[in-house]
């Protein structure tokens, strides 16, 4: 077997971005986070590549051992030019051509990705999905999107959104959804939906348990629902039932998988 | 409160419902560690420099 390679790993999230050392035949070597919280990417894009450095550093891998750079960020982007468009909880990520940076500073091959297809492609490779020949993974958080193996090849589709299944609609009447249309998944399963939406009915109900067990009606989140259904809270009950039942009626209709994945 | 594959049965076509099994994310905590380092190594699979890790033994 050849010898395993070091491919440095960065993820980029709407609060933090993970940094990692990872090597070629999934050892985690090692990782470090760098905050992403309402900050600028020129603030952020050097505190990544010396987050990467120190981790090669450390790990004492001279630099020009490293094979590549990965790196994935929240849709929207343009997947063939490596640009973040503007992801909705990264406002002040506008059109930045991420993959070419890394790749300047590295010195090596960067290839990038959203981080659904990304989250899709770790779990088929080193979690749930190893071997198998197709599957869906399903990311269940603030909003939902699927990363989908066909026939041993992630399936990305004319526009790279193959994914995104997370705007398929169930009820043409159903609730009004981000993306301007109505009765989609994620506008009744997304958790950003779900908060919104108790929020809503709850906000005459300053004695119910959720809003007792958040504190106040802005800290109601997804947590605060699981923690109710725990209680046995019969609102927070019907939410959660409502919520696995459009679940059920969506998956079945995502592309057919033999073998899914999901994860919240 | 019924589980996601009881459910299911309502909503899925059987033959390939009956294909299918639906389990959770076993990276866990650690999905973020290996997701940009995924997209890497799937990419330069697709170019031949990368066995996939069941191809290689
Ligand atoms: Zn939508």
């Amino acid at each position: 077997m050849a010898k395993p390679f070091p491919i440095l790993g960065f993820d980029v999230g709407g609060t933090k971005v993970a940094v990692s050392l990872v090597l070629s035949d999934g050892t985690l070597v090692a990782s470090s986070r760098v905050p992403n919280k309402e900050r600028e990417p020129d603030d952020v894009l050097p505190a990544m590549v010396s987050a990467g450095k120190s981790l090669l550093a450390d790990a004492g891998i001279p630099r020009e051992e490293l094979k590549a750079v990965g790196v994935c960020t929240p849709s929207p982007l343009d997947f063939k030019r490596g640009i973040v468009m503007a992801p909705p909880n990264m406002k002040m990520w506008k059109h930045v051509p991420i993959r070419d940076f890394l790749a300047e500073e590295f010195g090596v091959r960067a290839f990038f990705d959203n981080d659904a297809n990304a989250s899709g492609l770790a779990e088929w490779l080193f979690g749930s999905g190893v071997g198998v020949q197709d599957m869906l993974y399903l990311t269940m958080s603030t909003g939902i999107g699927a990363g989908v193996i066909a026939n041993g090849h992630l399936l990305r589709g004319a526009t790279c959104d193959a994914g995104e299944v997370g705007h398929m609609i169930l009820d043409a009447n159903g609730p009004l959804c981000n993306c301007g249309l109505r009765g989609c998944w994620e506008a009744f399963s997304g958790g950003r939906a779900i908060a919104q939406r108790m929020q809503r009915e709850l906000a005459d109900k300053p004695n119910s348990t959720i809003v007792k067990l958040a504190g106040s009606l802005e800290n109601i989140d997804m947590k605060t629902l699981s923690d109710a259904v725990l209680a046995n809270d019969p609102y927070a009950c019907a939410v959660w039932d409502g919520m696995m039942e459009r679940n059920a009626q969506s998956s079945p209709s995502a592309p057919s998988p033999s073998s899914a994945a999901t994860s919240s | 409160m019924k589980p996601l594959l009881e459910r299911v049965r309502k909503y899925g076509w059987k033959q390939p419902r009956e294909a299918c099994s639906i389990v959770p994310g076993k990276l866990g905590s650690k999905l973020g560690e290996y997701a940009g380092a995924s997209v890497a190594l799937y990419a330069l699979h697709e170019i031949g420099e990368w066995d996939l890790p069941w191809q290689n033994n």
